[in-house]
């Protein structure tokens, strides 16, 4: 008798997901964590992740694992990551994180597509980065770089 | 953490930054210092190089002058050089997004630039005796991680030629001695090298030619020595004239019957057998010199068709399935330059950035 096994996944905040072991193997941190966890290991802690964006990467494993080869993957994968920059932050993490290659690859190639219209003042604020050069440092920067004029 | 904390791990960001245009890059340097250190290190500016060396890109020099495009043809661009150029250049090789050019046939001195980064280096002549000829080619040596210039050379008219290597990591010429195994002289057009597999190759008569045939010699940049390799086995009356690269891989461009062109590509390094014929070409109504030569660019609509420069003169779009010529253009200037080029942001000095 084959019973397909399911395993839950606990978020950071608590939430559990009980997903069929197949979705879960397609990350490949879970997949180790079962080899190695031995037969009791039913439930596996991403404390890395959020119930939220769990709940995503979970959607996103769930399609590529039980339909890889249907036509609509791509356009699945377009509109997968037409969501706001904070949720594609976190899907980008936690499937780096989760090693799960695919959605990594994915979330990347969308944040970089993003970086590529902004200026420097758009990249610190979407990212919380702190400008740290003093003004003479940002001159200097500025004098050099004038020939790649949008700012 | 909770959902509005955004910060990235270092495998992240490196993995997005890695994919992005050098312009973004260089802009991106000015947002902090640890992220102007990340795109400046040694391991981001190979990262990044990995990935864009999958993308080839056709860059060209147009006109007497160095005037505005006039080539109709969506790969190829011309870019704006810093320096100036005062005849029409030459190119003598491009490599990781660095390319060795000079300022026309006459004049010996060269120069490195990254297109991408906008950076240029004069190199400085190498001292001793003055050349009279010479074929440069860039490569990379990948056992002491340095971009070289190989020079073949000859200081006076008993044509014995010698090598000379400049390092650009000890930004000095040195002389390595060779014991060839014939006299020879260089074919391939202007005697240009090709940097293929990590060797410089050039295709020569040996001398008394053409009793003697000609030879592939290579020159191995880590290993400082010279080898040969095998030519295809082609018809008797083709005549080998050039060399050529497509996509990393050694080809050869032969003649016959006076106006046609045949390139045969290598594809299997050093493996005689792996020689294939890619395209046969007529050159009856394209105005060339003589013997008539073509010059691989890059495989377009995903390996469909290939681009080949018709010397000074224009492209050509090759269909390769079909083995026909789908479309040629010419530029309307009397000259034409054009090369396969990478981005990167390899540096062209130590501590490039520093003020």
């Amino acid at each position: 008798m084959t019973s397909s096994k399911t395993i839950v996944l606990r978020s950071s905040d608590g939430a559990t997901f009980e997903v069929d072991e197949a979705v879960a193997l397609h990350s490949l941190m879970i997949k180790h964590r079962i080899e190695t966890g031995g037969a009791d290991s039913t439930t596996i802690d991403v404390p890395e992740v959020t119930g939220n964006t769990l709940s995503k990467v979970i959607e996103y494993c769930k399609k590529h694992v039980e339909a890889p080869n249907s036509d609509d993957l791509k356009s699945f994968d377009t509109d997968f990551v037409k969501v706001d920059q904070a949720v594609l932050c976190h899907l980008a993490k936690a499937s780096y994180y989760m090693n799960i290659k695919g959605l990594l690859d994915l979330s990347s190639k969308t944040i970089a597509d993003m970086f590529k219209g902004k200026t420097v003042e758009q990249i610190r604020e979407t990212f919380h980065i702190k400008n740290d050069f003093t003004p003479e440092e940002e001159e200097e920067l500025r004098k050099e770089n004038s020939w790649n004029l949008f700012v | 953490m909770s959902d509005s904390d955004v910060s990235f791990p270092a495998g992240v960001l490196e993995d997005i930054l890695s994919g992005l245009p050098v312009k973004s890059l260089l802009r991106f340097r000015s947002v902090s210092k640890s992220l102007r250190a990340l795109i400046d290190s040694t391991y981001f500016v190979n990262l990044h190089m990995q990935r864009s060396m999958k993308t080839n890109r056709i860059l060209y020099f147009s006109g007497d002058s160095h005037g505005p495009i006039t080539l109709r043809n969506p790969s190829a661009v011309t870019l704006e050089t810093p320096f100036e150029l005062t005849a029409f250049p030459l190119v003598y090789g491009s490599c990781h997004g660095l390319v060795c050019l000079s300022n026309g046939p006459d004049d010996l001195s060269i120069l490195l630039w990254n297109p991408s980064t906008r950076k240029y280096k004069p190199i400085p002549e190498p001292l001793g005796d003055e050349d009279i000829i010479a074929f440069d080619q860039l490569g990379y040596d990948h056992a002491s991680n340095d971009y070289k210039v190989v020079r073949l050379s000859c200081t006076d008219s008993t044509m014995v030629f010698r090598v000379v290597v400049y390092s650009l990591k000890l930004d000095a010429w040195q002389l390595v001695e060779q014991d060839f195994p014939s006299s020879f002289f260089p074919v391939n057009c202007y005697g240009q090298g090709v940097f293929v597999n990590g060797a410089v190759h050039w295709l020569v008569n040996q001398i008394p030619f053409p009793d003697k045939g000609n030879l592939i010699y290579a020159f191995d940049l880590a290993t400082q020595s010279f080898y040969t390799v095998p030519q295809p086995q082609y018809p008797n009356n083709f005549s080998a004239t050039n060399l050529g690269k497509l996509d990393g891989r050694l080809c050869v461009i032969c003649t016959h019957e006076v106006s046609n062109v045949d390139v045969w590509v290598m594809c299997e390094y050093g493996v005689k057998e792996s020689w294939s014929n890619l395209a046969a070409l007529s050159m009856n109504d394209m105005i060339t010199q003589a013997p008539p030569t073509v010059k691989p660019l890059i495989y377009t609509k995903k390996g469909r068709d290939v681009l080949l420069e018709v010397h000074k003169q224009g492209l050509i779009d090759y269909d390769l399935q079909e083995k026909r010529t789908i479309e040629r253009w010419t530029g309307d200037a009397s000259r034409i330059c054009m090369f396969v080029y990478q981005e990167s942001l390899v540096p062209l000095f130590r501590n490039e950035h520093v003020v």
